[in-house]
């Protein structure tokens, strides 16, 4: 109370006179608490706190005050003093109800922070331009696989020369990714980084915070032994040490010389990680072109030539690749291109998500909305008696229209800003607990704050919510203010309540609407979660050890670290088994081939593990058929494969793999057995074929390994031990349990899920205390016709029907709009529902069910109280 | 144009009519006395610092007092420029209340 007094002082600006008001306050306040006690005081001293305030910036804006001797003019006062004295009034008359303005406040405080929250994140992630120069020009050129019908991302080196060259674009830059060792340092550590073209920091237009970007020159020839750091990087391992620009460090073994640092707010445009570093990437064009088949992918983004559209430069990139696939039929099979506004690249599948929440969002406002109406329509109501008096004389309708929207605009605003603040602070506490992998995938996320736009969003949410929540009560309150009202006592008109009526309906069905969307994303989110992904994430430790391909050039020498790392982290107590594979599931990354069935004229893809035997029992996946690969399958030995049911399923219809030869590449691989199905990449898709080869006949450099051990994290520090006791430069990264990798690929729906069911339960609240205060509302005024039919005999079972009579209508029409509604909803929800029939009854049927008896109870409970009216007190009164 | 606003004249006659020295409190209970309103402080206050700016009142700090913790009191006088608007005002509204009784509905 005491703050308040002093916040709505401080509101009047009284500079040298705040200590002389608040000093006459408090005299005047501790002779009303001498005549009336404390609340009375505190009261007063509101009241007075409120009143200075408004006198002084009315007397200072327009020279007068209302005293003793003004006189009410009626018109001509001009609209700004007529409004501010509205207001004035206003606030008056919320500080003297305090328990009414809280809850107005609050509710529109929630609906309209949910809304700028949301808003802002639809913001940064669809409205805001990404912060590169002319972004809205510059197009991700995506490989697109013309068979499956599906994006591939990556487009092999050899066709963005050729693109380049058919000059469809003003410029064109491509990169490629590259996880780097950091050494000479205390521990070895893991970049993350890309060989860059030198035009990229150009055509992305932005600059260096210390040094340079990297330029064309630097990417001119052989050995490129600079890198550029991102200011992540530079900060934490470099400890933000300006005059490392200039100084050597140690990538993959090779010495390069870091040119600059970008600025923190600097995010390279890709679909993956930011990157910690960036170099030249030295492109020996002639023998790219040589060797089509061999060539490397990379990533490639064009800028538009000016007055180009997308759809143009998509047509004549589509021509290049239609004749590059007739030149090159084997290394371009299958292979087109698709342009995607880099503004667009990883919306698809949040899009929807997006605007299912801002659409619940605004749902919750209209909610609060409805709800602050039928709040002003009951004040209408009780304050019919002093707009009459208002109205005998003099006011206008126009009048009592203006000055009941100006209070209920007030309420609005005020709860409005109290709703910004609320997601200022919301999204200031989201940023900063952004699990790290997501902040280093997530783009844009230096605009993920409220910004002047959605500010402007709060304000007009605000508004509007202060207009449509006070035209009705505002139109009715005037209209119930005309002719005899000055006698007629305060009771409720049938009008005011059938109007509130309609508002709760309205309340139920916007309520069972979210409620059903919610139920329908927790359901479908219940229904990934039980998805078996073919293996046992328990207790399995994951991480990554790619070795440098300067110091292990050597397939023997790959071998033997693997093998040996293993070997002792096999044997540490407590671990169970050890193994590696090239990708482990739900690590997003993934590798494929093509292979030659035999007899097949063309190869079919499939997914690509290459793994030590111990891998598929490590993880818990069965072999259905055959056998699995031992260590008997070593280097020399047959080249053998293990495929999966999936692979099984669709290339081997009707005849037996074990004992099938494919091919690919150069390599033949003899089918020995077939293991259970692992899904790799989502729980939602099904799995897609796999071909499983022995490491000792592959030995790639990039392995993850996993480990079944119980308490899998309390064994980090001795599995780095071990591999560092095999090679001390070795560095391990993505330290993980297989649980909680699978964990992490269902967090966009959890979240999604979880939003909305707060959403929901607060719509369904709110909608519930509407009802309830509607129908007590009801008992308070009808309390002499109750009294009369309980005098005349009624009994309290018939009283309490008839009260609750008009609300089960309401509640049932409510329900059943909500449920089309949702219906209609759910088709539209459809991309983000997993394993639900097309109309989940569990749903429609379960929740209008609920939310009919929440909603009986709600106004059972205040009914029951006009039973237990006094008929001699009620008539009486 | 720097005219005074009715507040301003109303108070402007309160000080002329009252005590030597008065404060806001004493000004508004005077107020409230003959007009049948009292006026917030803000009003008081803001007034009074208005006119105090165009040199018709002059203020001091009093002694402090311990009813207000302690703090002191700011007590309003009239410049002899205040009291001759004063004078003007009351002379103005003298006439014309003079020639009461108001004649009913034109």
């Amino acid at each position: 109370m005491r703050w308040l007094v002093r916040l709505a002082l401080r509101a009047g600006r009284h500079g040298d006179a705040l200590d002389e008001i608040a000093g006459d306050i408090q005299v005047m306040a501790d002779a009303t608490e001498r005549l009336s006690g404390r609340r009375a005081a505190r009261r007063r001293a509101l009241a007075l706190a409120i009143r200075s305030s408004a006198d002084a910036w009315q007397l200072r804006i327009t020279g007068r005050v209302r005293d003793g001797i003004s006189a009410e003019t009626g018109t001509g006062d001009g609209l700004m003093l007529s409004m501010f004295r509205d207001a004035a009034i206003g606030l008056r008359l919320l500080a003297r109800s305090p328990g009414f303005a809280a809850a107005a406040v609050l509710m529109v405080a929630f609906g309209v922070g949910a809304n700028t929250a949301i808003f802002s994140i639809v913001n940064a992630q669809l409205l805001t331009p990404l912060p590169y120069r002319d972004a809205g020009r510059i197009v991700f050129v995506c490989g697109w696989d013309l068979e499956a019908n599906e994006s591939r991302f990556n487009l092999p080196l050899p066709d963005m020369l050729d693109l380049r060259d058919a000059g469809i674009f003003a410029d064109v830059i491509a990169y490629r990714y590259w996880s780097a060792s950091l050494t000479g340092h205390s521990m070895p550590e893991r970049l993350q980084g890309y060989y860059v073209t030198g035009n990229t920091f150009a055509m992305l237009g932005i600059p260096a915070a210390i040094g340079r970007p990297l330029v064309p020159r630097d990417a001119a020839q052989l050995p490129a032994r600079v890198v550029v750091l991102s200011h992540a990087a530079w900060v934490s391992h470099f400890g933000a040490d300006p005059a490392i620009v200039g100084q050597r460090i140690t990538l993959d073994g090779q010495p390069h010389e870091v040119v600059g640092v970008m600025p923190a707010s600097f995010e390279f445009p890709v679909f993956n990680f930011k990157g910690d570093f960036w170099a030249p990437y030295v492109i020996d064009e002639a023998a790219a072109r040589a060797q089509r088949a061999s060539a490397p992918s990379i990533t490639v983004l064009g800028r538009l030539k000016d007055g180009d559209s997308t759809g143009a430069a998509q047509a004549a990139v589509t021509t290049v690749m239609d004749r590059l696939r007739a030149e090159h039929p084997d290394a371009n099979r299958n292979l087109g291109a698709s342009l995607i506004q880099m503004q667009e690249l990883g919306l698809e599948e949040i899009r929807p998500a997006l605007i299912a929440i801002m659409g619940a969002v605004w749902l919750v406002l209209l909610l609060a909305c409805a709800n602050l109406a039928n709040l002003l329509l009951a004040r209408g109501i009780s304050r019919r008696r002093e707009l009459a008096v208002r109205a005998a004389l003099g006011a206008g309708r126009g009048r009592l229209i203006r000055q009941l929207l100006t209070e209920s605009l007030m309420l609005t605003m005020i709860g409005g800003l109290a709703g910004a603040l609320g997601a200022w602070w919301l999204l200031e506490t989201l940023r900063a607990s952004l699990p790290p992998f997501i902040q280093s995938v997530m783009p844009n996320l230096q605009e993920l704050r409220v910004s002047g736009r959605a500010l402007g969003v709060a304000l007009a949410a605000s508004v509007l919510t202060g207009v449509l929540a006070g035209i009705l009560p505002a139109l009715r309150a005037s209209r119930d203010a005309g002719g005899d009202a000055m006698r007629v006592r305060d009771g409720s008109s049938q009008g005011s309540r059938r109007a509130a009526g309609a508002l709760v309906g309205l309340q139920v069905a916007l309520s069972v609407l979210l409620l059903c969307g919610a139920s329908l994303l927790a359901r479908s989110f219940a229904n990934i979660t039980s998805v078996d992904p073919g293996f046992n994430g328990r207790d399995v430790l994951t991480m990554s050890v790619t070795l440098p391909a300067a110091r292990y050039a050597d397939a023997g020498a790959r071998r033997q670290f693997y093998e040996r790392a293993l070997e002792r982290i096999a044997a540490l107590p407590g671990v169970e088994s050890a193994a590696a594979v090239n990708v482990l599931p739900f690590s997003t990354y993934n590798r494929g081939g093509d292979v030659t069935l035999p007899g097949a004229a063309a190869p079919v893809r499939t997914d690509w593990r290459v793994e030590t035997p111990a891998y598929l029992s490590t993880i818990g996946v069965p072999i259905v058929r055959g056998r699995g690969l031992t260590a008997a399958d070593r280097a020399g030995a047959l080249p053998v494969a293990v495929i999966n049911r999936e692979f099984e399923r669709r290339y081997f219809a009707g005849s037996a793999p074990l004992g099938t030869v494919v091919r690919m590449g150069d390599d033949a691989f003899t089918i020995v057995g077939v293991a259970g199905d692992i899904l790799h990449d989502s729980l939602v898709d099904g799995p897609s074929p796999e071909l499983h080869v022995p490491f000792a006949q592959q030995p790639v450099g990039f392995m993850m390994l996993a480990i079944r051990a119980p308490r899998p994290l309390d064994h980090v520090l001795a599995v780095r031990r071990a591999i560092a006791e095999t090679d001390p430069q070795q560095p391990v990264f993505e330290v993980d349990t297989l649980d909680t990798l699978v964990h992490r690929s269902i967090t966009p729906q959890r979240q999604v899920a979880g939003i909305m069911t707060v959403f929901a339960f607060a719509a369904a609240g709110l909608a519930l205390v509407g009802l309830y205060a509607l129908v007590a509302y009801g008992v308070r005024q009808r309390t002499r016709e109750v009294g009369l039919r309980l005098a005349l005999g009624a009994t309290p079972r018939l009283v309490v029907a008839g009260m609750m009579g008009g609300a089960v209508k309401l509640i049932v029409v409510g329900t059943v709009a909500g449920v089309l509604a949702a219906l209609a909803a759910g088709a539209a929800l459809d991309t983000l529902l997993f394993g639900l029939p097309s109309i989940d009854w569990m749903t429609f049927a379960g929740v209008p069910l609920a939310l009919i008896v929440a909603a009986a109870l709600a106004s059972y409970l205040p009914a029951r109280r006009a039973a237990r009216v006094d008929p001699a007190l009620a008539l009486r009164d | 144009m720097n005219l005074l606003g009715h507040f301003e004249q109303t108070l402007l006659l309160s000080l002329a009519a009252g005590e030597d020295e008065a404060t806001g409190l004493s000004i508004a209970a005077h107020l409230e006395e003959q007009t049948g309103r009292r006026p917030s402080p803000g009003a008081v206050y803001t007034a009074l610092n208005r006119l105090e700016t165009r040199g018709l009142v002059r203020s001091r700090l009093g002694d402090p007092l311990p009813q207000r913790g302690g703090k002191a009191r700011r007590h309003y006088k009239l410049t002899a420029a205040g009291l001759a608007s004063a004078r003007r005002i009351h002379a103005a509204m003298s006439n014309l209340a003079g020639s009461l009784p108001l004649k009913q509905k034109p």
